[in-house]
């Protein structure tokens, strides 16, 4: 298994730091090693991708007013904006999912449409930069891996995912313990 | 908890799945459990490989240039660039032109302040020389209510002489009359009377007029110019030495008096006439 080319789109926290003092090159530089990493993060959580640009401008938006706010300490600068990302994609899927639900219970037409998830094993087909990963992912059982995606990617809640794949609770949170402590293994293996 | 257990929250909290009860109590757990933190943190970590294994999608060109304007410096609009040279110019001068008004308004400050002394000393010069004034008008007005006082007095006086020649005048409306004694008259006997034309009356003077004789009265007799007869004014008192008369009111602008012997009680007309007077 070879190394994944995550290193390619970190940065040194010093980076970080000089966006916090407003070094518009610094900026710069944050958003071309993140931008293409999250813009897709964007893209498989919201699906459109009008709605995946509005949310990296929300991201970046945020990295130059809150730089100051990263703690090294806590993770790579990746990690951070990566965890932003993904939390403000969540908070627009549950928005959407709110108002679907509400028109349902009005009699409206609408049907609570849960982002499509993308096979793994055709997302990984694509993702030329993260083979090595994605072959880590492969080694986990794919109902497992089903199981992580949707947990990671969704927005779902257990109880949905339980109720999405007709699974136990149970089931559920064994599924995504035992696909986590794997990816914590391959995480160790590449440190 | 055991260690699938601790695993299992853990890797659901990292994910952000944790609710309700099951959420606070972990969250004290994690507290109290450096360890368990850390689990936590390598788990987070980790499930970021998820989007590091997602297949690359550029961002378009378009949203690069939009987020970095965020970071770029505010472009200045054109008249800004043709103003802020001046501006800047200005701004140079400013403090001079600060440092100009404060040295005229000194100025200004130093020549008011030379001119109100001037002003002082003359208002002061003004102040004694009025003083000088004030003294001299009360020295005056003491005078004048002095001569006023005098001027009273001199009214006053005048007033007096006034009355006095006014009485003088009165006076000189009185005539004295003497009523001449007439054939048959008593030798020696006369009567002098005190005619007073303005008010019509009179006083007669019968020191010189001896008694009628028994049964007999004197009448006196008022002559005017419009009328041919004698008026009766009346039967003479003697026993005095004056008798007061007034002309009867039907009888105007007297021109002479005469006193006739007439019957006791008197007569309607004069019979024998004593004395006449020409007024």
């Amino acid at each position: 298994m070879s190394p994944p080319e995550t290193t390619r789109e970190e940065i040194d926290p010093a980076v970080i730091r000089r966006v916090a003092g407003g070094d518009a090159q610094a900026f710069a530089q944050v958003y071309d090693a993140f931008s293409g990493l999250l813009f897709s993060l964007a893209l498989r959580m919201l699906q459109k991708p009008e709605d995946a640009e509005e949310l990296l401008q929300e991201v970046f938006t945020k990295i130059w007013k809150d730089a100051a706010s990263y703690d090294p300490s806590r993770g790579a600068p990746l990690a951070w904006a990566i965890t932003m990302t993904r939390h403000k994609a969540i908070d627009r899927i549950r928005s959407v999912t709110r108002r679907l639900r509400l028109n349902d219970e009005a009699g409206a037409d609408a049907e609570i449409l849960p982002p499509d998830i993308p096979q793994p094993a055709r997302a990984a087909e694509q993702a030329e930069n993260a083979l090595a990963v994605r072959g880590s992912l492969e080694t986990l059982p794919a109902e497992v891996r089903e199981t992580l995606e949707l947990a990671y990617f969704s927005g779902l809640s257990q109880s949905q995912i339980a109720e999405k794949l007709s699974l136990p609770l149970t089931t559920v949170k064994s599924r995504i313990r035992r696909g986590m402590m794997q990816l914590r293994q391959t995480l160790q293996h590449y440190a | 908890m055991n260690t699938e257990e601790r695993e299992e929250l853990a890797s659901l909290y990292a994910l952000g799945l944790l609710e309700g009860d099951e959420l606070v109590a972990f969250q004290l757990a994690l507290k109290q459990d450096p360890a368990l933190e850390a689990l936590v943190q390598e788990l987070a970590d980790a499930s970021n490989l998820l989007a590091k294994s997602l297949p690359q999608h550029p961002a378009p060109a378009s949203l690069r240039d939009s987020i970095l304007q965020l970071a770029a410096p505010p472009v200045p609009a054109p008249a800004h660039e043709c103003l802020e040279p001046i501006s800047y110019a200005w701004a140079k001068l400013v403090p001079w032109a600060i440092a100009a008004l404060l040295a005229i308004f000194c100025g200004f400050l130093s020549l008011g302040k030379s001119r109100s002394e001037a002003q002082i000393t003359l208002l002061t010069k003004d102040n004694g020389s009025l003083q000088l004034r004030l003294a001299g008008l009360e020295s005056e007005r003491n005078r004048l209510e002095t001569r006023v006082s005098t001027l009273e007095s001199e009214r006053n006086d005048l007033k007096v002489q006034v009355a006095s020649l006014k009485n003088r005048d009165a006076l000189k409306e009185v005539q004295t009359v003497l009523l001449a004694p007439q054939p048959g008259a008593p030798t020696g006997s006369e009567v002098t009377v005190l005619w007073d034309q303005r008010k019509q009356a009179g006083v007669l003077d019968l020191s010189k007029l001896p008694p009628p004789p028994a049964e007999k009265n004197y009448q006196l007799w008022v002559i005017t110019a419009d009328s041919p007869q004698p008026v009766n004014a009346g039967v003479l008192a003697t026993d005095g030495p004056r008798a007061a008369f007034r002309a009867p009111r039907t009888a105007s602008q007297v021109a002479a008096l005469a006193i006739s012997l007439e019957p006791l009680g008197g007569s309607q007309s004069p019979t024998t006439v004593f004395y006449l007077g020409r007024l």
